[in-house]
């Protein structure tokens, strides 16, 4: 798998650590915190390709700290992770533009492969833009 | 701005409601803006649809996306414009209310009135956020990110948040008849999502107190169906042609926005399917999603 880099913020420090454990196990970069305030802190100086953010923290919430991550970095792709069934928090995540809502417990190996596609997309959309700098520029 | 007292706390409430003046003025300078620029919409006709819908009764399908453009481009302008300031006045509200929480306006009888006022504040503004971020989700141009995607994936991942959500008043079973020779299709995952669990949302909310939603999917053609029908209150047949347009909404005054089916046709239509609805007063309702499988034209 080609290496990555994976941001989990979840409040609860048990799941943020067997995740980022299990992450580099698979040969990607992970990190983690339990805030969302801790997350934009550290997006400030450090950049991910994909976050894993759990919708029900104290704090900023998992829709704020999201709303505020794709302000500073459209391009970082999120995975919501939520509790409980909120079709409406769902719908505003998505509408923020998350890649995915999903429902906890989910197992590792479902996360990991919406983790891969999130990243995909990411590369997609890198690709994309990096092809209309080459056609769009002007000619010397 | 003057300042009355030289006490930081009182200069500090004092700045933050100029602010907020400031920023209410805005407001109401945009908002007629943006109403306006949603009513060109609504002289649209509809085009009556050739689909077989699940539910029978009047059906309505609109597509005009060529007069979507420069309306979306003016809605989106205004609409980032009003983030900023509603940004300002939502931060402004939460330090007000704060303050009003401590020494020495704690003590003083007059600050719950105002506490009260300045949650009332907060409430509002985060309402309105809500209804920029939708106005932004339906102007939103960017072109879709095309991935090979499993839409019965979708489909139960979707089904599974909205039944898991708890519905306190009433009682509403959702079907899934999923057809697993379906191909991958060419599409927007996100995209797709936002607009079947804002169908199937709907599908619930238009069932009173108990009832079925029925959620299946099935190839047609170069085409994959995705076909969500209740068999709630229906939709009378005067309505069926102003149910796309933006801001219009049935739902009791303050709970929905109106902009949720224009999100999902704007969406359907840019990852180039159609979203057509078939439905029968107190019956039934379907909406069907119809997208190609090789994606939208442009893609490929």
């Amino acid at each position: 798998m080609e290496k990555f880099r994976v941001l989990i913020v979840d409040d609860e420090d048990d799941f943020v650590e067997t995740m980022v454990k299990r992450l580099k196990s698979k040969g990607l970069e992970a990190e983690g915190v339990n805030r969302g305030h801790a997350a934009l802190e550290l997006l400030r100086h450090k950049e991910f390709d994909v976050c894993v953010l759990d919708v029900r923290m104290p704090g900023m919430d998992g829709i704020e700290t999201l709303r505020e991550m794709k302000k500073r970095d459209p391009s970082l792709e999120v995975i919501i992770l939520t509790g409980h069934g909120s079709v409406e928090s769902g719908i505003q995540g998505l509408q923020l533009g998350a890649y995915n809502y999903v429902m906890k417990p989910v197992p590792f190996p479902e996360l990991l492969e919406q983790i891969v596609q999130a990243y995909e997309r990411k590369v997609i959309e890198e690709e994309r833009r990096q092809h209309r700098l080459v056609h769009d520029a002007p000619e010397l | 701005m003057f300042v009355l007292d030289a006490q930081p706390g009182l200069t500090a409430v004092l700045c933050a409601l100029d602010i907020g003046v400031r920023c209410s003025i805005v407001l109401g300078v945009s908002c007629p803006l943006v109403l306006a620029s949603m009513a060109l919409i609504a002289d649209v006709e509809s085009e009556k649809s050739e689909d077989v819908p699940r539910c029978g009764g009047p059906q309505s399908s609109i597509s005009r996306t060529d007069i979507w453009s420069p309306v979306n481009a003016l809605s989106a302008g205004i609409a980032h414009e009003i983030n900023n300031p509603l940004g300002i006045i939502g931060q402004e509200a939460q330090l007000l209310k704060y303050l009003l929480e401590q020494e020495p306006f704690a003590s003083i009888e007059a600050s719950a009135g105002c506490l009260e006022s300045v949650r009332e504040i907060v409430r509002q503004v985060d309402r309105c956020k809500e209804i920029v971020n939708k106005l932004l989700s339906l102007a939103r141009q960017s072109d879709p990110i095309i991935q090979r995607t499993d839409i019965n994936t979708i489909v139960v991942e979707m089904a599974n948040l909205a039944e898991r959500q708890n519905l306190v008043d009433k009682d509403v079973k959702i079907v899934r008849s999923l057809r697993r020779e379906l191909p991958l299709v060419h599409t927007d995952p996100p995209l797709v999502r936002q607009v079947i669990l804002n169908l199937i949302n709907n599908a619930i909310q238009a069932i009173e107190k108990k009832g079925t939603v029925a959620i299946s999917t099935a190839p047609a053609g170069e085409w994959v169906e995705i076909a969500i029908t209740d068999d709630g209150c229906g939709i009378p047949q005067e309505n069926m042609s102003k149910i796309f347009t933006p801001f219009y909404s049935t739902k009791p005054h303050g709970t929905g926005t109106g902009l949720g089916l224009a999100i999902c046709r704007g969406i359907v239509e840019r990852l180039g399917g159609q979203l057509t609805v078939g439905s029968e007063v107190g019956k039934c309702t379907t909406f069907t999603v119809r997208l190609p499988v090789e994606g939208p034209a442009r893609s490929r």
